[in-house]
């Protein structure tokens, strides 16, 4: 039901990845939904009972038809009480069912809808404790799909698994008791088939299940070819790739058309199987019930009607029982997957309660040494010391460790060695909340919000009224750009912020963190989409927001820092040089080579 | 409705025209064979329940309808097979015509359409559509013919009873009509509740270093249980409503059978004197065949609802093979010999969504645009973020066509010259670099198909890209991800400025293409490419320092007109947009 396009990404891409093999993780999973299942323990306790009631009386209907067959209808004379017994069977069995199979499935649908909603708030939760390192280190799609499709595929498979399950058992011991208690020689008959049906059964399901998951595989195989090739569009017409393109996708596509088919055909397998055994079922039990009837007047016709009916109440519940197997095993895959997530260690573990007070912005680096990965020191004995209110500047190539060194500041990542201290209190003293509250930060590639643009300025500081947002907004140089938006201020950002330019997300990120007045602002390539010209009218801006207030700069154009207190060059993670522009041009080193590239043609 | 008919007419196209007849055929087999199965019980039990009591017919019709349940088997079996293999191949060639239709579509149309939903239509749209065609062979076929066989078979075995088939039919296929029609409004309502839970959870996702930044954590959480709340709540309310069919399929199945009990126990032996006993047979069958009626009653519901879903489907996907390709090859294109790369724009005015006929509000981009660039020499472009100048070059190897003016290289209008050739001759490198998943190698020889090894190492190294490609593990064999992700910003705008070079063009343009390149290879990149004058060089910048030793400087000013087009000196003079620029770069610069 759950179903559809949704804006999740690409479906399935990642459905059938990181499946679990062994037995006992497998079981976890399962203990793991069963404790969220667990919160609902009187709707469950209902839904059994709405279950039990509705197998119960589909259980009656064949006795009360042999009963009726029998005793009334196959002898001689008339009998009204028949009419009554009829009439108010029907009635009292209608009823029975009615409600049994109306609360079952509301029941069945309302508990799996909550814990489907438990599982995605504690999901959710989880979201906000994560690392920065997690989502650096997955994809958004795979943290999507995780989100949306495998919480959907618990939800469907709970919605199914719990009562088809709970009804199959019931069915097949109802069915059993009432077949012995009907006539035991046919039972016989029933029973003696069963275990050609498991066979039967049993193979089919695990066929389909096999290439169900294969076309799972091959779908994400085509998926990922046709977000790479939208993407990627330009580059395709303009190398005349769209052949390449067509042959490459054509191998995915009949991949998955052979797939489909294979998990088409077993898959359909299953009902003319099922049908079969029901037909052959029903003439062995009316052939040998004849024999019995006619040859040892050991049964009676209706008897014979009434075991037949049975013996399809039998088989159906095997069958499904088959199937919840493998509802079973995608809703394991999508636990496990979930769990995963929110099983993954909190940052906010082992963080101290001490909150940062008021700090004046004293900013020091001792001796810092950091890795993303175990073996890989990205930086190296970084050694600094900003005083409050100063700017300080890094600049270096790409991949130098200019932006680590923030990340390690707002402690998106902790450092191996070493400290860092803010008014000469070490950060790690205190609660990562409270220090993040004193920092604000511009990033190179800017996020807006769904909301109004007014509400993503107000991002950082909801109470703040609306002359508030104007100045701030001002000060970032965007107030015109937002004057001429159709619903200047109340315009709506889409999908984050696809309908504004790079350069305008940067401003409004701008304005954002002015208003948020942080005793630290880090501006991280915050103008490199902005035109050169605006650019310049921003420097002001930035002039007045790093005005007493501790600033980290980092900058492409070289033009933009000349005028911090101290510039930092880093190479290969380590301090190069230190000084400001006159020093370090005097210098000669690094730095003045830098600029010279950018500036020295121009003398 | 309409775009699902013509989607659906594929399964009558000659190359799967056998398989469909086979599948049909396969169905209307089994149909009937259903319908026979009761009535030849039926026939077992009056023998049963008569005084003959002769067991050689019982051994027989035992015997038969094993056989026949074989065969049905048999016959579904083949059903399925034809149908999967009909269904699959339809699917596969939508998603390969969509596909191909991609590589056709101009970017206004991607843009409008957007990528996750192109996703979807290949994949989940397609999905619904194999469903509907396997469907067609089966319950969408199925229903109808049984449900007119059952009531036929139920008439010919006995006409009293008949009555209650009149009665049932009609009453339940009334009460089905108005359940579904309620519980689809709902369900539309849910996949409004679904895309905003989504919604909230991608810029949740996407937004996690602002949130941490902000700590806006505990507003996050708040604004979520909203969304989540409300879209259980839907979902909830959606299965109630549809829970509401069973109470009365099992009412209406229940009066049928008590119905049939009571009329063939009583009423019929009274009205027409016929034995009770001889009724236990008719019973029998005409249980089965009232739950063959059901059934299909409930079979026919659910396929409406998969249908009005299809036809959502299939109007997505007609939407997308509709579209005519704006940009095409005129019917004799021109492959120019001796090809010099002379450009030449007059008069070019250019409007995003003009050619396709909307948007006519947004105005031009581009206005009244003139200037011959000389083979072989270097300009730069440069002016303000939104003045155009990407929209500029971009005109050039015709990813848009001009909206006004005309665009000639070697004085011939570009419209006329053959498409794959005029593209062959320019290489574009784009502002965000585009990286294909595959090796390094594969993604250097998109520029050239047949390039060697040489060759490759060669482009390389002009792009600078030779350092951090010797650096990784299996060198030019290396994985790149998609998207290039396991590569930097600058590694990809340097590959894919490899890829670029390796052909040899008479036309390079970078687009910014080397912002993310640090300072040293930068000046490397220089060198080897516009400063050897192999070819023409369009280079757009935001740094005046990048172009001003070009030969000609091209200057947009904000509005899309051309402000000045010459020397760094005559601009310096000449054009005011051009010194306002130089000096918020260089003004007040005391070196």
């Amino acid at each position: 039901m759950n179903r559809g396009p949704g804006r999740g990404g690409p479906r399935g891409r990642f459905a059938y990845f990181e499946m679990p093999k062994e037995k006992h993780i497998q079981k976890k999973v399962i203990k793991r939904i069963w404790s969220y299942l667990k919160h609902y323990p009187s709707s469950i306790f209902f839904i059994t009972f709405a279950i039990l009631l509705y197998a119960l009386f589909s259980l009656s209907l064949p006795h009360i038809i042999r009963i009726v067959i029998d005793d009334y209808i196959n002898v001689e004379s008339v009998n009204f009480i028949a009419i009554v017994l009829i009439i108010g069977s029907v009635i009292i069995i209608t009823v029975a069912m009615s409600i049994g199979s109306w609360f079952q499935r509301v029941l069945m649908a309302t508990v799996a809808t909550k814990v489907a909603k438990d599982i995605r708030r504690d999901a959710f939760i989880q979201l906000q404790q994560l690392p920065i390192k997690y989502y650096d280190k997955n994809s958004h799609g795979k943290i999507m799909s995780i989100l949306t499709n495998d919480i959907e595929t618990i939800f469907n498979a709970l919605a199914q698994i719990v009562p088809q399950f709970i009804s199959a058992i019931i069915l097949i011991i109802g069915a059993i008791i009432s077949m012995l208690y009907t006539s035991w020689q046919l039972t016989l008959v029933v029973i003696l088939l069963l275990p050609i049906a498991l066979f039967l059964i049993i193979f089919i399901t695990s066929k389909a299940f096999k290439y169900f998951r294969n076309q799972q595989i091959q779908l994400g195989e085509v998926n990922g070819i046709v977000q790479e090739n939208i993407m990627g569009l330009k580059v395709v017409k303009l190398y005349n790739q769209e052949k390449a393109m067509i042959e490459k996708f054509n191998q995915s596509n009949t991949e998955l058309e052979k797939a489909s088919y294979q998990a088409g055909v077993y898959s359909g397998l299953m009902m003319p199987i099922i049908r079969l055994l029901d037909n052959i079922l029903y003439s062995l039990v009316i052939t040998v019930g004849g024999i019995l009837k006619i040859v040892y007047q050991a049964v009676t016709v209706g008897q014979i009607q009434a075991i037949t009916n049975f013996a399809r109440m039998f088989v159906r519940p095997i069958s499904n029982i088959a199937q919840i197997y493998n509802l079973l095993q995608a809703a394991i895959a999508g636990g496990y997957r979930v769990f995963n997530l929110i099983d993954e260690k909190s940052e906010y573990i082992n963080d101290s309660d001490l909150e940062l007070e008021s700090v004046s912005g004293q900013v020091e680096f001792s001796h810092v040494y950091f890795g993303y990965e175990p073996n890989q020191t990205v930086l190296k004995d970084i050694n600094f010391k900003v005083d409050s209110g100063n700017t300080i500047a890094i600049v270096g190539p790409t991949g130098s460790g200019k932006t680590t060194i923030i990340n390690l500041l707002a402690r998106y990542y902790d450092i191996e060695q070493g400290n860092i201290l803010i008014d000469g209190k070490s950060i790690y003293d205190y609660s990562k909340k409270s220090l993040r509250l004193k920092i604000g930060i511009v990033l190179q590639s800017t996020y807006l919000f769904n909301g109004s643009v007014l509400d993503n300025i107000k991002y950082g500081k909801p109470d703040a009224t609306f002359k508030e947002v104007v100045e701030a907004a001002k000060l970032a140089q965007v107030h015109e750009i937002i004057e001429r938006l159709p619903h200047k201020y109340n315009t709506r950002v889409q999908e984050g912020g696809i309908n504004f330019s790079h350069g305008e997300r940067q401003l409004i990120s701008i304005a954002r963190t002015i208003l948020s007045n942080p005793a630290i602002l880090v501006l991280d390539e915050a103008t490199s989409s902005v035109d050169t010209r605006t650019e310049a009218k921003i420097q002001k801006s930035i002039g007045l927001l790093v005005k007493n207030r501790t600033s980290f700069i980092i900058a492409h154009r070289l033009k933009t820092i000349k005028n911090a207190d101290h510039i930092l060059v880093i190479l290969d993670g380590r301090i190069v040089e230190a000084g400001n522009h006159q020093e370090l041009m005097e210098r000669q080193g690094v730095y003045a080579e830098m600029y010279n590239l950018q500036f020295g043609e121009i003398q | 409705m309409k775009d699902l008919f013509k989607i659906y007419l594929r399964v009558y196209q000659k190359k799967h025209i056998v398989f469909s007849i086979f599948a049909i055929l396969f169905l209307i087999f089994d149909v009937l064979i259903a319908l026979i199965i009761p009535s030849i019980t039926k026939g077992i039990f009056d023998e049963i329940n008569s005084e003959g009591n002769r067991l050689s017919y019982i051994y027989r019709t035992g015997a038969i309808v094993v056989g026949i349940a074989l065969v049905a088997v048999l016959i579904t079996v083949m059903n399925n097979i034809f149908t999967q293999r009909v269904s699959t191949r339809i699917t596969a060639e939508l998603r390969k015509d969509l596909f191909s239709k991609i590589q056709e579509l101009s970017f206004s149309n991607v843009d409008e359409i957007t990528t996750g939903t192109l996703i979807t239509i290949v994949s989940n749209d397609t999905a619904q559509i194999q469903q509907i065609i396997m469907m067609s062979f089966r319950a969408i076929l199925r229903s109808p013919l049984t449900l007119i066989g059952a009531i036929l078979m139920a008439y010919l075995i006995n006409q009293q009873l008949f009555v209650i088939i009149l009665l049932i039919v009609p009453i339940l296929s009334l009460f089905i009509i108005i359940i579904i029609k309620k519980a689809s409004s709902t369900f539309l309502i849910m996949q409004e509740r679904i895309d905003d839970l989504n919604t909230k959870l991608n810029e949740t996702v996407s937004g996690a270093r602002e949130i941490k930044a902000f700590v806006t954590e505990e507003q996050e959480m708040e604004r979520f249980n909203l969304v989540n709340d409300n879209h259980s709540n839907t979902i909830i309310k959606a299965y109630k409503r549809i829970a509401n069919i069973d109470p009365l399929i099992i009412l209406i199945s229940n009066i049928g059978i008590g119905a049939v009990l009571i009329f063939a126990g009583y009423l019929v032996s009274i009205l027409t004197g016929e034995a009770r006993t001889e009724m236990v047979g008719t019973i029998a069958a005409y249980i089965s065949y009232l739950q063959q009626i059901i059934m299909s009653l409930m079979m026919l519901s659910m396929v409406a609802v998969q249908l009005s879903r299809g036809a959502i489907s299939a109007q997505r996907i007609q939407k997308v093979l509709n579209i005519r390709p704006s940009i095409e090859n005129k019917a004799e294109p021109i492959i120019v010999d001796n090809f010099k790369g002379r450009i030449e724009y007059r008069d070019v005015s250019f409007g995003y969504g003009y050619g396709d006929g909307h948007n006519e509000a947004v105005g031009l981009t581009l206005k009244n645009i003139s200037f011959v660039i000389e083979p072989k020499s270097t300009v730069g472009i440069i002016g303000s973020t939104g003045s155009g100048k990407t929209t500029l070059v971009q005109l050039l190897p015709r990813l848009y066509d001009v909206t006004s003016g005309t665009i000639y290289l070697d004085g011939i209008d570009i419209r006329d010259i053959d498409l794959s050739f005029l593209r062959q001759q320019i290489s574009y490198v784009t502002q965000e670099a585009i990286i294909f998943s595959g090796t390094i190698t594969d993604n250097i020889r998109q520029g050239k198909e047949d390039a060697n090894l040489e060759e490759i190492e060669q482009a390389a190294r002009f792009a600078a890209a030779d350092e951090f490609i010797y650096k990784t593990e299996k060198e030019f064999n290396n994985e790149v991800t998609q998207g290039g992700t396991n590569l930097s910003g600058g590694q990809r705008q340097r590959l894919s400025l490899a890829r670029a070079l390796i052909r040899e063009p008479k036309i390079i343009i970078l687009d910014d293409s080397t912002s993310a390149v640090d300072a040293k290879s930068e000046a490397k990149i220089k060198d080897n490419v516009y400063s050897s004058k192999k070819q023409t060089t369009i280079i757009i910048a935001q740094k005046i320092s990048s172009i001003r030793n070009c030969d000609k400087i091209i200057v947009l000013d904000n509005s899309g007109r051309l402000d000045g087009f010459g020397t760094h000196k005559e601009l310096l003079k000449e054009s005011e947009v051009y010194r306002e620029i130089y000096n918020s770069q260089f003004g007040g610069n005391d070196e």
